[in-house]
């Protein structure tokens, strides 16, 4: 087969009036639902999944795909803006998105995550272009202990997410992986700390956790703090234009970012969100401005929106030539393919090429348009700052209570987004850190079910961990993780001292 | 009484039957019939209720409304459609595996056996038991001796009591094997680890596990129905490779709340049933192996049963309990 005949004939497929306006129709719902907080990419995804029905199978996939990745786009905005995550992927956004907002250069921040969103976006791409085939033998590599030796090494990477109290930062981080706890226990059926509720039984959604903490709690503490019209700011052309020093230190976070989150989106059941963490915390301990992040560094806007967009589009690599969806929204698209007869699988780039090349083609003409969207759209976005709080605030609990209960038809994740929000408004309050929450209660699960896997599979045997080559590797990697963090410590301690007695030398 | 009054007495009420059933079939959908599927979007209940609901749709010249309603493993969407009103407008999807959840759980808000009316059965799905491609056996005999012969194999299944948790620890039984459980959290993932090597087998959906048949990433071993299957006609049944009579089937079925009218019930059972005959049903589940299975209201009533009374049994043989 040749490849560039495949990609001529995906770009005709993608091309054809139909598809593209559906492509068009579906990035921009896509960022609309997007930047809405509360609605991310499942909410918005199994909305729409019922209308594509109706239409021809490539058609839907090419919409319900725009809207994912459209989605990831578009959910960056608020976290910028408003503090406010977009999507839970997002979360890592804030982190340095709004302090940049809060110094009036929010044109700066959506410009550069829209260019970071886009390269990730095209990194994916080529790589389920050129190596699909590959990338999945390799995925298959991966068993329970391996997944458990990378899950670790997440932690681990991820523990240092938080800024200046590591003790606080890790008991969020065991916090987090507690709530994971939650739930009927996959292997003995029995539901742990459900509290009678059957709703608990699938465990806390993701989404009310995430957009409790981040989104609830942030609007009660803006109400607190009675903080009115703060950031009003040019939306000029020139105010989006970075500073030389921020172009010199983008583009390899921003490289860094797309390879953290190819390698997590091919992987099944991993994904955006642990990609974003693992790539904000790998510039972090890499940038010589380390000090700078949380303030308002570029690259932990670079890395982290890199990395997401990285992972959508490989994301669809297991999906598509496995047939094994990565995540819940694949899974939901898988379900769109399966209503037209069409089974995704190791097939279905032989069996269906049209499907296949056309869907390949249609994410670069969706990236392209979002990045055509985008910029024109950052002065639009800006003056959504000017809406009073009084209107906005309200409308956005609304949207996230929608989003949150569409994704489970449950109204008992509406109190509990509304119960993650007091409880993240008494942790800010207190000067925790969230993030490192939210990274646990990913992490945690999966930890625990693939050590158990894995310990049922080699029948309680730890060497195994360690003998197997990627698992040991990678937990090889894990302690001299760990070893370097101790030696940062100890080093800074020691810099801090000699400081202090040269100081007294004068 | 003559032979000719007999029928004539048969036709009487027969017609006096189809008269009823006419009468009914046209008043009883007045208005939009709500399908409770109590799954998210994407699975096989959500595409079967989906695909049922069009033609029921089409037929009564109704809307038919598709409601998923996910959580705690079918108990919320169950528990929502057993508080309804038993007007028929409030119907569900339900499949084996709300048969097996009766004989694992203890603590369902709902009684299984008595807050819901069967209405009809819609059809089924072979398993089919798929193992590592590199599994080191010739046949379905060579297979049993192979995991019969060792205590340090595992098999993979969606959660303890699943289909496939229940099918596995059957085979066990059968075969006289001790192959080890290993629970994952769909049918994708854990036969991503049988393609991967990990684990010896596992007895997934004929929908998910064909295509990596087909592509060589899955070997097929056996089916766990009682016949072959016209969407895989080389693949022997365990059946008839020696577990005579192992018969473990995906089916779906359609429920209302308790205390549905019979007359409804009929009404609705026929226009399902109208619907399993036709060539586009057909042709719809013969693409996963699948097949109709047209049954009068006691007789899914009846299947039912037995399917209740046969899980539990298993799971107590099997020690399949939450605990």
């Amino acid at each position: 087969m040749d490849l560039w005949a495949n990609i001529a004939a995906g770009f005709s497929t993608a091309l054809s009036v139909t598809n593209l306006s559906y492509c068009l129709l579906g990035v921009f719902l896509g960022t609309f639902f997007g930047a809405l907080p509360g609605i991310g990419s499942l909410a918005a995804v199994t909305m729409l999944l019922p209308i594509t029905y109706y239409l021809e199978p490539t058609t839907a996939l090419v919409m319900l795909a725009g809207v994912y990745y459209g989605a990831e786009y578009g959910g960056s905005i608020s976290s910028i803006l408003l503090n406010l995550p977009g999507t839970p992927s997002n979360a890592v956004t804030c982190l340095d998105g709004y302090p940049m907002t809060q110094q009036g250069r929010s044109g700066v921040a959506l410009f550069a995550t829209t260019i970071a969103s886009f390269w990730g976006g095209t990194f994916g791409i080529i790589l389920l272009y050129t190596l699909s085939p590959m990338i999945a033998q390799w995925a298959l590599a991966f068993g329970p202990a391996e997944y458990f030796a990378i899950m670790v090494f997440g932690l681990v990477a991820a523990a240092t997410v938080t800024q200046d109290a590591p003790a606080k930062g890790l008991a969020m981080v065991i916090v987090g992986m507690s709530l994971g706890t939650v739930g009927a226990d996959l292997t003995t059926g029995v539901a742990r700390y459900d509290f009678g509720y059957f709703e608990l039984h699938d465990g806390v959604s993701f989404i009310a956790l995430a957009m409790g903490l981040f989104g609830v709690s942030e609007i009660i503490l803006s109400i607190s703090q009675k903080i009115d019209k703060p950031f009003i700011q040019a939306v000029t052309l020139r105010s989006m234009i970075p500073t030389r020093d921020e172009v010199r230190r983008s583009p390899m976070p921003m490289l860094r970012g797309a390879g953290i989150g190819a390698f997590f989106g091919a992987l099944p059941g991993t994904g955006p969100s642990i990609a974003t963490f693992i790539g904000y915390a790998l510039e972090k301990r890499l940038s010589p401005h380390g000090d700078q992040f949380g303030k308002g560094a570029i690259e932990g806007l670079m890395s982290p929106e890199s990395a997401n967009n990285a992972a959508v589009q490989a994301a669809f690599i297991p999906t598509m030539t496995l047939g094994i969806p990565g995540s819940a929204t694949m899974a939901v698209m898988m379900g769109a393919l399966l209503i037209h007869g069409i089974q995704p699988g190791p097939q279905l780039m032989t069996e269906n090429p049209d499907i296949f090349w056309g869907l390949a083609a249609s994410f670069w003409i969706g990236n392209v348009l979002l990045l055509i969207l985008n910029i024109p759209l950052i002065g639009l976005w800006v003056r959504l700052l000017k809406v009073p709080y009084g209107i906005l605030y309200p409308a956005v609990i609304c949207f996230i209570c929608i989003g949150v209960y569409t994704v489970r038809t449950s109204a008992f994740d509406v109190g509990l987004v509304l119960f993650f929000g007091f409880a993240g408004y008494v942790l800010r309050l207190l000067k925790f850190e969230l993030a490192p929450l939210l990274i646990g209660f990913i992490l945690g699960p999966m930890v625990e079910e693939n050590f158990k896997r894995a310990m049922l599979i080699y029948r309680g045997d730890f060497m195994t961990l360690l003998e197997r080559p990627i698992s040991g590797t990678l937990l090889g990697l894990t302690a001299l993780l760990l070893l370097w963090s101790v030696w940062v410590i100890i080093r800074n301690r020691r810099e801090r001292r000699q400081v202090l007695v040269g100081g007294a030398d004068d | 009484m003559n032979l000719r009054s007999i029928s004539a007495s048969v036709l009487a009420s027969g017609l006096a039957a189809m008269a009823a059933g006419g009468a009914l079939a046209q008043e009883f959908p007045s208005e939009p019939v709500t399908i409770v599927v109590p799954f998210a979007p994407g699975g096989s209940n959500d595409i079967v209720a989906r695909q049922l609901g069009q033609q029921l749709s089409q037929m009564w010249d109704q809307p038919v409304v598709i409601d998923n309603r996910p959580g705690g493993g079918a108990t919320i969407g169950s528990a929502y459609l057993a508080e309804q009103d038993p007007d028929g407008y409030s119907i569900m999807i339900a499949s084996v595996t709300f048969t097996m959840n009766a004989a694992v759980r203890d603590d369902l808000p709902f009684n299984p056996r008595e807050d819901f009316t069967p209405i009809a059965l819609v059809g089924q799905v072979p398993l089919v038991v798929g193992a590592r491609p590199d599994i080191p056996v010739e046949d379905v005999a060579s297979f049993f001796e192979y995991i019969r012969g060792s205590d340090a194999l595992s098999y993979g299944a969606t959660g303890m009591g699943s289909i496939q948790h229940f099918a596995g620890e059957l085979l066990n039984q059968a075969v006289g094997s001790q192959v080890q459980v290993v629970q994952y959290t769909g049918g994708g993932p854990a036969m991503t680890d049988v393609m991967g090597g990990f684990i010896e087998y596992s007895i997934g959906s004929m929908t998910q596990m064909m295509p990596q048949v087909e592509a060589g990433n899955i070997r097929p071993i056996a089916l766990t129905s009682l016949e072959r299957s016209p969407a895989a006609p080389d693949i022997p049944t365990l059946n008839e490779s020696g577990l005579e009579g192992f018969e473990v089937i995906q089916w779906w079925a359609i429920l209302g709340p308790d205390g549905m009218d019979e007359g409804v019930v009929e009404s609705l059972n026929s226009s399902i049933n109208e619907v399993l005959a036709t060539e586009e049903f057909t042709n719809f589940l013969a693409n996963d192996g699948g097949t109709p299975r047209p049954m009068s209201p006691q007789e899914t009533a009846d299947f039912m049963a037995a399917n209740y009374d046969r899980w539990a049994e298993v799971a107590e043989q099997a020690n399949i309990v939450a605990e």
